[in-house]
Formats: structure tokens, C-alpha cells, sequence
């Protein structure tokens, strides 16, 4: 047996008569657990220099004797930045769902829940699978069962004695930083001369961050942030002698039409695809594109 | 199709770090070091990238990566955000927006929902049929999802990915027998030291969870039912000592009560017999009692003399129903059972336990397994371990498996409905400041490295490659 093997097997202790891992603190799914709704993370354990032993050998026993050590919603020791979200529970869901059947919409409700409001048109239609599953008879006991344990390791969203998160879930004033921002952008103006974010936003070409807050949070579609491009197009004059009326629309080079010369889509290497509405893929031809 | 070489997933010496949830990739991920000696930049770019890319699509070769990787690193950020009101800056960790491309393939989004164990299982879930997404089934790993989707895995599979691997025949029998083994020799123990073990099983039942929550509600339920009838009887005795019954008692020469009642009841049956002809050793007849009480309790007719210590007779019978009344109280109380209090020895318990369960032979043919029922003590179903419902594809009944909450991680860009398996792709990942969306477990500068490197051999002509 390698030492790799070894250590691996200290650290998954012994299995109990039954075949599960018991000694392994990392093993047991948190419905079973002390604390449910609570996960546990890797950095629950930390690894100290104490405990190595040699190059590869770690003595486990004395890892998972950390007692002290809090639940922490962070699954990554090395990512900080990387945290596991948490649950809309049952009661903050009812209380979406029976104000939206008094008549608000997703937005009221995402301004008094402080959730995005992706997030409640999400829990909306999720519940409309839901029910209309469970009139078919199509959620089983075990879905049910496994439902329970998969939300045992999550916290949840802390309501106060309104049923409202304690803090807001979502930043409802966050908007895309434009790409224009990302670059540095040089303007010598007048010492005297009053400079502010409209005027930034001006020079930049892009629109105040107040208008695409606004924009964002009106009715309607919100998944095409962004996606819809204005098409901009003239008729040009009518010249005298000219036959016909001529129509100039914005395109880029290479989006539209054929250079000469320029590689066409039907490599194998790369290649465009497309998905039919009937879920099937198709590799459409240039035009198409 | 290219595909990526075959290499051993879960190396103990490689120790890369997987979207998986099992056993060894927790090893290889609490054991993983990210501190080597590096003698070169190219070796801290190529490290950082082969390392992040054993996790970011695995499934993915260079030039298929390639293919999907945006330079760009988008980031959103609040209108006027806490940190600079508080005058702290928060770093926005962009280069975390490396791997965005790979959050919006269906395959790693099925995996983020939890809806599969590893990236190569949601990979297969896709492939096999499984997957639809907005209703319509997508066999395509690599289908790229856009913000408000619905996608939904067949929860069959979803059972079969999350839950507890199920066992063959074989194994099943094997393991079956084990646990007869050990129930055998605990039978063995109980009817060796029954007692003690009478002990050890209360004490186990206390510390058992299920048992606490389901099991003790039940008993508690039980030992109230008790206690009312206790008090029930104890009501009734109560309200049938009455005065006269008390004089009448000692007047037959029973004994009245306890100790205290004793003393009392001769002192009673002294002031009577004082006003009364004495009496030989065998006390009075039922019918001097009833006239000898009634004289003290009856309503005597006008014109006729009472008794002359009726009221001390009487003040004395009061008192003596006040001590039976609280020696019943007594009594009664010690017979009332307690919540949380372990039951009473039952000597009995043993020569209920059932005989020695004789062991499966490994050599019967399986399927008849599905047909007989084993007489299992210890199991509800009384089939096979794990093998309750055998045509089902997961351990039944239905156990989650082991070591997935160690990574599970609850996505921002999803909404996810487990009891439906459904999922909504809510947006794509993106970093703010303090926080990035795109689940990763390496740090921040390993991504900066692992940018650098793609960025320098990044696609040109975007315009015209990659998937739409």
C-alpha cells in the first residue's frame, strides 16, 4: 500500500457494520447532523503544519478534533470569493406567493424582499411546476425525501418577526459595468471646468448608471440585458437622375455579407451551431448565422 | 468529436481537484497544496492553468476551450456600494470571470443545480436524454443556456445520482449477513447479561435521533395515556373517603391508613368508646357500626339528646381524611411515569427477542431474492440491505450519499427545486465586488495566472467561432 493510500484511509476512518464512514466528519449529510441548515465546508477543518506528518501523512484524528470550528458558508479554503448562496425558505416562498396572488408583482415584491427580481419570477414558475406536478401525482416520497436532505445543507434566508429578510438578499442598485470603463480614457479639460459621472458617462459614449439602473428595474424582460442592439438606419436624399431610394443601415466587417476570400463556417474546427426548436442541433450555413 | 485523453480522475499523487462529489476528490481537495516551487513564470502560468482546468471543464481539450474562452471579464457593480461609503474598497475579483463560459454549458449547470454527483455524470445525464431544457430534451453537454431557462433532469436519475450507490446481489448479501452476525451476538449478549443490556439499549435509544423525534413522541404519548388513567383512579379513591367511612373503619377495628393514620384512629376510636358501652376484644357488629356512625352523622330527631363529643369526633374524622386523602396522593404518585425517564425493568424482555437469525446462503440464486421475504427483525422491508425495491437503480430505501455536502455549494445564477428537479439559469455568473458567482476553489491570483495564459493564445475572430 502507497503512503498516499494510507493517509487516505486514515482519513475516511472506518466504515461502521452498515458501510458508512462514521468516523469522517465530512461524510454525514447534515439532516442527520446536529445542526441542520448548516453546511459544512472543507475550511471547517483546517489543515495546520502540526499536523502533517512527513511529506504526506496528516494525522486526522487530531483534523477532525477541531470542535470550535463555526459552520461558515465559504466551501473553498483557498477562494474567498466563492460562497454558497442561501435557501428561500418555505415560509419567505409562502409569503412571495400569497402576496403575488393578492395581486403585486415581481418587482413589488423584490422592492419589500430585497431579491432580485429574476430571482422571484424563478420561484414563481418554479412553483408552477411544482403544483402542477403535484396534481399529477408526479412528486414522490423519495423526491420529497431527497429535497429534505439536499436543503438540510443550506442555510436560509433570516426572516424578522414580518416574515422580511433581516438584510437584503440581493444589492437591487447593481448594474453591468460597461466595458468602456474597463480601459483608460484621457480628456485634458479646464482646471476650472466642473467634471462628474454624467460627464464621464458622456465622453464615454454610455448612458449615466442612474438611466441603465432604471432601465434594468422597469417591467418586462430582464434576461436581454443588453442583447438587443438598436439598429441604426437612414434613407439617404434622392439625388437627381437616381432611380432609386437608398437605405444605409449600420453593419460591422464580417457580419454581414461575403469578403472575398474570407473563410467560410464549414470547418469541422469551431464550427457554429445552432438549435432547432424541436432541441436538435444543426450547423447553419453562413447566411444564417 | 475529439476528446480529451483519458487520465485517472482521483490520483492520489496528481491530486487535481474535481466537480465531483466523491470520496477521494474530498481527499485530493482538503489535501491539495497550492504552494510548489516554481523556477519560472511559464511554470507558475502552466501550473495555475492545468491545475484550475482539471476542474473547469475537464470533458473540454485546449482548442474546445479555446473555442468558448471570452478575454473580456465582465463584473457588476451596486450604484453606490457599501464598501465606499464605508470608505473600505473591495476588491472586484475579476479574473475569477475566467471559466464564465463553461457556467453556461448545460452540463456544468445540471452539476451546480446538484442534480448530479459529478461533472461527468451531468455530462452522461445530458447525453443519455435525460435533460430538457424549457421542455425540450437537449442531448448537446455543451448547449449553452441563457438567462431565464428552465431546465429539469428525470428525477430517476437525479435519485440515482444523489443517492447511496446500489449494491449487487452479492454485495447485498454480504452485507446483509453482517448485520445478521452482529444481531445474532447481540442476542447472544442480551440473554447472557440481560439486565445491563436492558440499560445500554435505553441509553442508546436516548442518544438515537430518529428515535428521540419519532420513537419518544410515540412513547411520551403512551406515558400520558398512563398517567391519566393513574389519574383517573386516584381521583375516584380520593373522593370515596368520606368521614363516616373512616369512623366505621375504626369502629370495625380495621386498619384505617399508615403509620400517622394509626395513631390518629385510636385516638378517634378512644373519644367514641368513652360515650359508649364498652366492648369485648372482637370490637362491634356491622350493624352497632352503622347505628354508632349514624349517631354522629345522621340527622338526629327533635326532642332527642346527641352525642356530646360530636364535634370532636367529627373535627378528628376530618383530619384523618386529610391524611388518607394525602397517603393516597402518595401512593399514587410514585406509580406515575415519567417524560424522558427510562421505562422500568422488564425482566421479561429477553424471552421476547427472537431466536438466532440463520444466515443467506451466497449460493441462492439472486432473483429469488426479489420473491422471498426475509424475517428480518431489524428491517422494515425484510429484503436485502439496500435492495428493498431491486428494479429501482439506487439504494432503496432511498439514503443521500456519503461526502456531498463537503462541496456541495447552492449557486447564485440558479434557482434550483429539488423536489421537482427543476432549475432556473437565472444569469450568468458574475463578480462584484468581494464575491464572485463562478464556483471555483482556487484562489484569485491562480486565475490571473490561468487568464494570462488563455488571453496570450486567446481566439482572434470571435465574431466568426464558437457555438451561438
Amino acid at each position: 500500500m502507497t503512503v498516499g493510500r494510507r493517509d487516505l484511509q486514515k482519513f475516511l476512518g472506518r466504515k461502521n457494520f452498515k458501510g458508512y464512514y462514521t468516523k469522517n466528519p465530512l461524510a454525514t449529510t447534515p439532516a442527520y447532523a446536529k445542526f441542520n441548515n448548516r453546511s459544512s465546508y472543507l475550511p471547517a477543518w483546517p489543515i495546520k503544519s502540526w499536523h502533517r506528518q512527513g511529506k504526506r501523512l496528516v494525522d486526522w484524528p487530531q483534523v477532525f478534533a477541531a470542535t470550535n470550528c463555526e459552520p461558515t458558508n465559504q466551501p473553498f479554503a483557498e477562494n474567498k470569493y466563492t460562497r454558497s448562496n442561501r435557501l428561500i425558505g418555505a415560509d419567505l416562498k409562502a409569503a412571495l406567493l400569497a402576496e403575488l396572488s393578492k395581486g403585486a408583482t415581481s418587482q413589488q415584491l423584490s422592492f419589500k424582499y430585497g431579491i432580485a427580481v429574476p430571482r422571484v419570477e424563478a420561484v414563481i414558475r418554479l412553483n408552477e411546476v411544482h403544483q402542477d406536478l403535484e396534481s399529477k401525482n408526479a412528486i414522490t416520497t423519495e423526491m420529497k425525501k431527497m429535497a429534505r436532505h439536499m436543503r438540510a445543507m443550506f442555510d436560509e434566508i433570516r426572516t424578522d418577526q414580518n416574515g422580511v429578510p433581516e438584510r437584503p438578499v440581493d444589492d437591487l442598485t447593481e448594474i453591468p459595468i460597461p466595458k468602456e470603463v474597463q480601459t483608460q480614457r484621457f480628456q485634458s479639460i479646464a482646471e476650472s471646468e466642473p467634471f462628474g459621472p454624467v460627464d464621464a458617462a458622456k465622453i464615454l459614449g454610455i448612458e449615466p448608471a442612474a438611466v441603465t439602473l432604471e432601465k434594468l428595474t422597469q417591467e418586462g424582460d430582464h434576461h436581454a440585458e443588453g442583447s438587443t442592439k438598436k439598429e441604426v438606419s437612414f434613407i439617404a436624399p434622392q439625388l437627381e437622375g437616381e432611380r432609386s431610394l437608398f437605405r444605409f443601415t449600420d453593419a460591422k466587417v464580417g457580419n454581414v455579407g461575403y469578403r472575398y476570400g474570407a473563410s467560410r463556417d464549414d470547418r469541422k474546427h469551431a464550427r457554429r451551431v445552432r438549435f432547432l426548436p424541436n432541441g436538435h442541433m444543426t450547423y447553419p450555413l453562413p447566411e444564417h448565422s | 468529436m475529439p476528446r480529451r485523453q483519458k487520465v485517472p480522475p482521483f490520483s492520489l499523487v496528481r491530486k487535481r481537484i474535481r466537480q465531483s462529489f466523491n470520496k477521494l476528490n474530498i481527499y485530493n481537495a482538503m489535501t491539495w497544496r497550492k504552494n510548489r516551487p516554481f523556477n519560472s513564470q511559464y511554470r507558475q502560468l502552466f501550473f495555475a492553468k492545468q491545475e484550475s482546468r482539471a476542474y473547469h471543464g475537464e470533458g473540454l481539450t485546449e482548442t474546445q476551450f479555446r473555442n468558448v474562452f471570452r478575454s473580456e471579464l465582465t463584473s457588476v457593480s451596486p450604484l453606490q456600494s457599501k464598501a465606499k461609503r464605508d470608505g473600505v474598497e473591495q476588491e472586484i475579483p475579476h479574473a475569477l470571470q475566467t471559466f464564465v463560459a463553461l457556467e453556461r454549458r448545460l452540463d456544468t449547470a445540471v452539476f451546480r443545480a446538484l442534480f448530479a454527483s459529478s461533472l461527468r455524470q451531468a455530462s452522461q445525464y445530458v447525453v443519455t436524454g435525460a435533460v430538457k431544457v424549457n421542455g425540450v430534451k437537449i442531448s448537446q453537454p455543451g448547449y449553452v443556456l441563457r438567462a431565464g431557462d428552465m431546465f429539469s433532469v428525470d428525477p430517476n436519475r437525479v435519485l440515482e445520482g444523489l443517492g447511496r450507490p446500489k449494491p449487487s446481489a452479492a454485495e447485498a448479501i454480504t452485507q446483509t449477513n453482517r448485520i445478521i452476525r452482529k444481531y445474532n451476538k447481540y442476542l447472544e449478549r442480551c440473554r447472557k447479561s440481560p439486565r445491563q443490556m436492558w440499560k445500554s439499549r435505553e441509553a442508546r435509544r436516548k442518544r438515537h435521533v430518529v428515535y428521540n423525534s419519532k420513537q419518544a413522541a410515540k412513547e411520551n404519548r403512551a406515558i400520558e395515556q398512563h398517567n391519566k388513567s393513574i389519574d383517573t383512579a386516584m381521583k375516584r379513591e380520593i373522593d370515596a373517603v368520606k368521614p363516616r367511612l373512616i369512623l366505621e373503619t375504626a369502629l370495625k377495628g380495621e386498619k384505617v391508613g399508615g403509620e400517622k393514620l394509626a395513631a390518629k384512629s385510636g385516638a378517634l376510636l378512644g373519644l367514641v368508646r368513652g360515650h359508649l358501652p364498652p366492648k369485648d376484644e372482637a370490637g362491634y357488629s356491622a350493624d352497632e357500626v352503622r347505628d354508632i356512625s349514624g349517631r354522629y352523622y345522621d340527622k338526629h330527631e327533635p326532642g332527642v339528646a346527641g352525642v356530646a363529643n360530636k364535634s370532636d369526633v367529627k373535627k378528628l374524622c376530618a383530619e384523618l381524611v386529610q391524611l388518607k386523602q394525602d397517603e393516597i396522593r402518595t401512593s399514587y404518585s410514585s406509580r406515575l411515569r415519567h417524560l424522558g425517564k427510562a421505562a422500568p425493568y422488564d425482566p421479561t424482555w429477553v424471552d421476547r427477542l427472537p431466536q438466532p437469525i440463520p444466515e443467506i446462503d451466497p449460493e441462492t440464486d439472486p432473483e429469488e431474492f426479489a420473491k422471498m421475504k426475509l424475517a428480518l427483525p431489524f428491517s422494515t422491508t425484510g429484503k436485502l440491505y439496500g435492495l428493498a425495491e431491486p428494479e429501482k437503480r439506487w439504494f432503496t430505501p432511498w439514503v443521500p450519499r456519503q461526502f456531498v455536502a463537503a462541496m456541495a455549494v447552492l449557486p447564485h445564477h440558479l434557482e434550483v427545486s429539488h423536489e421537482t428537479c427543476h432549475a432556473i439559469y437565472l444569469r450568468d455568473p458574475v463578480a462584484r465586488p468581494n464575491h464572485s458567482e463562478v464556483i471555483s476553489p482556487f484562489s484569485l491570483d491562480m486565475h490571473e495566472r490561468v487568464h494570462m495564459w488563455y488571453n496570450y493564445r486567446r481566439r482572434k475572430n470571435l465574431a466568426r467561432t464558437g457555438s451561438a
